[in-house]
């Protein structure tokens, strides 16, 4: 039996999911489990802080990771593992700079800790070999980018 | 658009959260990170928190807890932690060419006597070197006095290799420890000795401290160590400029040839002392030599090295030309 859930953006989109790919965001893990006490079958969870746009976006990533191995909580002891850059990932992240902060803020609010590392680390490669004037002129033009994207 | 029109946190119209703008900066190259500092405030604030230099800790593969937290709860450590991840500081080997595989590179020969100091590859008359994780992948090779006082020199400019005064300052109790491995051949004994010195600019010794030993012939490898401490008490700390290692030795036997001592696996490293370690140091006392070893090393060998062995006069400008 699937376990399928519904997943609304800020724009009101609702998008059907599979539950085990929406759990790779531990946001939605919490809730499924602890507010719907693992009785979740076709609950709608709304997620106002993402749009339509880079919620789709991360869907696809989820999907595409589904088989990942589950990361182990960290102890305490253990370096941390860096998550894999594939060239999927790479591909994936060719999108304009609003896109590509939006699934940064979206990773970080669905606490999904392998793409916020996959999305960071590509910012972070946008700024390298830049100086810090042109790191501020990068990062603050295209304002109306996302926008549009919407 | 000057630093501070812009906030920071808001990029190409997306405002981001305060924990995925670190994020973004953990995960910038370590050193590019200082350029970011000149980027605006936020930036700025972001990377002197213990939390930013957690993650880029972590994503250099340094142990955290590896840091003494009374670094970590100093209030200029990220200027530290940049070091520790940049530069290694806590991890390298500062020494260059350790066992002589590209020859005497980076060393300086203070004193060549006898039928000189030489590299062999491997080393002759002896077993292998074991194996030890840390020089992988490197063939065998080391030095290998004769029988007159040979002694190579490595000079390290502190600045240069990342421990500037501000640093050491920070991170100060610490101590030098240089170890190295050291043999002899199956027929030949040999003298060794160690002076770890650290220098002002004109090269006169602030403090040193050093190892000796006689070790008989068919001596397989042993680790032979010296550390050097620099402690609260330390004088003329802000003279301080450069670390030398000399790294000593001949035969036993006075034989033509190269049948003395062999050392390799040359390594200094820097290491943070607790408070307890700190403890049982006496100051200004560093060395105590092996009573029957004095009528080798006190001679003129020493006195052309070390004047006196005290601390204060220049060891290297009455050092004899060869």
């Amino acid at each position: 039996m699937s376990n399928m859930i519904y997943l609304q953006s800020s724009d009101g989109d609702i998008f059907e999911t599979d539950a085990q790919i929406a759990k790779c965001s531990g946001t939605i893990r919490f809730m499924l489990e602890d507010c719907y006490m693992g009785e979740y079958e076709g609950v709608l969870i709304p997620l106002p802080n993402v749009n339509s746009a880079i919620l789709r976006k991360v869907l696809k990533w989820a999907d595409h990771h589904k088989d990942d191995p589950v990361p182990i909580e960290d102890d305490g002891h253990s370096v941390k593992q860096v998550s894999v850059f594939s060239s999927w990932d790479a591909e994936f992240l060719e999108v304009d700079q609003g896109t590509l902060f939006g699934l940064v803020q979206a990773a970080n609010y669905l606490d999904i800790q392998g793409l916020l590392d996959v999305t960071c680390k590509t910012v972070a490669n946008k700024i390298s070999g830049k100086t810090a004037d042109d790191i501020r002129n990068t990062l603050t033009t295209n304002q109306n980018k996302f926008q549009d994207f919407i | 658009m000057s630093i501070a029109d812009w906030n920071g946190f808001e990029l190409s119209g997306i405002i981001l959260p305060d924990l995925a703008l670190e994020n973004i900066l953990a995960s910038v190259q370590v050193n590019e990170i200082l350029k970011l500092r000149e980027v605006c405030q936020v930036w700025r604030d972001i990377i002197q928190r213990r939390t930013f230099w957690k993650i880029v800790c972590e994503r250099n593969g340094i142990d955290w807890k590896s840091i003494p937290s009374r670094i970590k709860e100093h209030k200029r450590s990220w200027i530290v932690f940049y070091a520790v991840c940049n530069e290694r500081i806590f991890q390298r080997n500062f020494i260059r060419n350790h066992s002589g595989h590209s020859q005497f590179d980076y060393w300086q020969k203070l004193q060549d006597g006898a039928d000189r100091i030489i590299v062999e590859s491997p080393p002759i008359g002896i077993d292998p070197v074991p194996t030890d994780a840390e020089f992988m992948g490197e063939n065998d090779s080391a030095f290998v006095y004769s029988y007159d006082w040979g002694v190579l020199q490595q000079k390290l400019n502190l600045k240069d290799v990342g421990l500037t005064k501000e640093i050491m300052r920070t991170i100060m109790p610490f101590q030098f420890t240089a170890t190295q491995m050291i043999g002899t051949r199956f027929d030949c004994g040999g003298c060794f000795c160690v002076v770890l010195c650290l220098l002002d600019k004109n090269g006169t010794a602030l403090s040193f401290n050093m190892f000796d030993t006689i070790i008989p012939p068919g001596e397989n490898w042993m680790q032979t160590t010296c550390a050097l401490n620099v402690i609260d008490e330390f004088q003329r700390f802000d003279d301080i400029e450069s670390l030398a290692i000399l790294i000593c030795g001949k035969d036993t036997q006075y034989w033509a040839g190269n049948y003395g001592i062999k050392c390799t696996r040359i390594s200094v490293k820097l290491k943070c002392l607790s408070q307890e370690e700190v403890l049982r140091i006496t100051p200004h006392v560093n060395y105590v030599s092996h009573p029957q070893n004095a009528h080798i090393f006190i001679g003129n060998f020493w006195r052309s090295i070390l004047p006196n062995r005290s601390v204060g006069r220049c060891p290297y400008s009455r050092a004899p030309r060869h």
